[in-house]
């Protein structure tokens, strides 16, 4: 054998070793140096993924999000030892309406008076086939999948099919734009969490549960974060809005990384109208 | 444990209550009873929020109007439901959760027995199970 011939060879071949190594470690900190990468891809709630065993009882009474105050206090009543005899159901009735009076007693009049007035016989998103707004679409059950758009973030929900774009460059948010369904969203990662400011959305409900409602005014907050075992995606969201309520609301909710689970294409069936 | 309920002795004709959004089924329905009912399908809908089964019922020579509610539309058919499962005049049997207000022809569908006679899962969660998930 020829050993003047192979030692150019293994110093080569140590060289390409050495590259591939280099090339996947930069590539790695490249990686963790966006700060985008860890929200990126498919998340799923507890419809699609409730054989996991992450999931307790509370999570499925939050399936379209709940105000973080039923979450722990229902939590509570779980984990205590006392309650082990009462049925799951009956402690989440006495949660929700600790929570619905927590609730109610945060409306200003005039969100008393919209949560009066709104009966699931006078909305239209509850008769007939028309997208959800903004609160109860980003809370909603069916999964989504977070992709970017160039420098933005582009949301896609399975519900309704509905697509919403998070602005990442550090935009003003519009003063004059015309409000809409969800409406204009800007974004920014700070110390790993996602922070989606949302202004000019058209007047809707927070909940089918409670029945308030938001006015124009409001401010959303949404403040996502990501951890581990099992991976999962977690949002704060926070509502303000001077006209209907006198204090912050804030709303919870959790899904898991589901990279295999494809979105099912959102369609109306249903005639306008008909109950 | 459940308690099981015929529908045999509503009489009357009961406007059917509007129901549709991702609600919690707790809002409408009292998830600790279950019903079955038997009927004839008049219309059929795989559509969002939730599936409905439209359905008339003979109660001793009187039709009542009944509204089954399922799951949601996508995540059913995610499971492989596809629209075709039943068609109106298709007779069906229905598993569920009475109302809250028990004059109204509703449930909340767990279980649909399809006319060859197979029961299907038609919700989205098996609320039942998740009662036991208590945080450790």
């Amino acid at each position: 054998m020829n050993h003047a011939r192979s030692l150019p060879r293994i110093g080569r071949l140590r060289q390409a070793v050495l590259g591939v190594l280099l090339a996947s470690c930069f590539g790695a900190s490249a990686q963790r140096a966006d700060p985008l990468a860890p929200f990126l891809g498919t998340w799923s709630g507890v419809f699609t993924t409730q054989e996991h065993d992450y999931w307790t009882f509370a999570d499925i009474q939050c399936f379209v999000g709940c105000p973080q105050d039923f979450y722990d206090r229902l939590s509570a009543l779980l984990a205590d030892p006392k309650n082990d005899s009462t049925p799951a159901f009956a402690l989440s009735g006495e949660a929700n309406a600790a929570s619905l009076a927590a609730l109610d007693a945060m409306l200003t009049p005039l969100g008393k008076q919209v949560r009066a007035a709104n009966k699931p016989e006078n909305d239209p998103k509850f008769l007939n086939c028309q997208p959800y707004g903004f609160v109860r679409e980003v809370t909603n059950p069916l999964p989504m999948r977070i992709s970017r758009d160039g420098e933005h973030l582009l949301v896609r929900y399975e519900e309704w099919s509905l697509l919403r774009p998070i602005y990442m460059d550090g935009r003003a948010q519009p003063t004059h734009s015309t409000p809409s369904l969800l409406g204009h969203s800007v974004g920014r990662v700070e110390n790993g969490a996602l922070i989606v400011e949302t202004t000019r959305v058209t007047p809707d409900l927070i909940s089918d549960s409670s029945q308030a409602g938001h006015s124009g005014e409001l401010t959303a907050v949404e403040r996502y974060t990501v951890h581990d075992n099992p991976r999962r995606l977690e949002v704060t969201l926070t509502l303000t809005d001077p006209v209907t309520f006198t204090k912050p609301l804030v709303v919870t909710k959790t899904w898991l990384y589901t990279p295999d689970v494809e979105l099912v294409q959102d369609t109306c069936s249903q005639q306008p109208g008909k109950p | 444990m459940r308690a099981k309920y015929w529908i045999f002795l509503t009489t009357g004709l009961v406007p059917l209550a509007h129901v549709a959004a991702h609600h919690s089924p707790a809002m409408l329905y009292d998830l600790t009873k279950e019903i079955t009912v038997t009927g004839v399908v008049t219309e059929f809908q795989l559509g969002n929020p939730h599936m409905r089964i439209y359905f008339d019922v003979d109660n001793n020579g009187t039709t009542e109007k009944w509204l089954a509610e399922g799951g949601s539309r996508t995540q059913l058919m995610r499971v492989g439901w596809t629209e075709d499962e039943v068609k109106p005049g298709d007779k069906v049997t229905v598993r569920g959760h009475p109302p809250r207000d028990a004059s109204q022809h509703l449930i909340h569908m767990e279980y649909l027995t399809l006319p060859d006679g197979t029961e299907q899962f038609a919700e989205d969660i098996r609320y039942e199970q998740f009662q036991r998930r208590r945080p450790q």
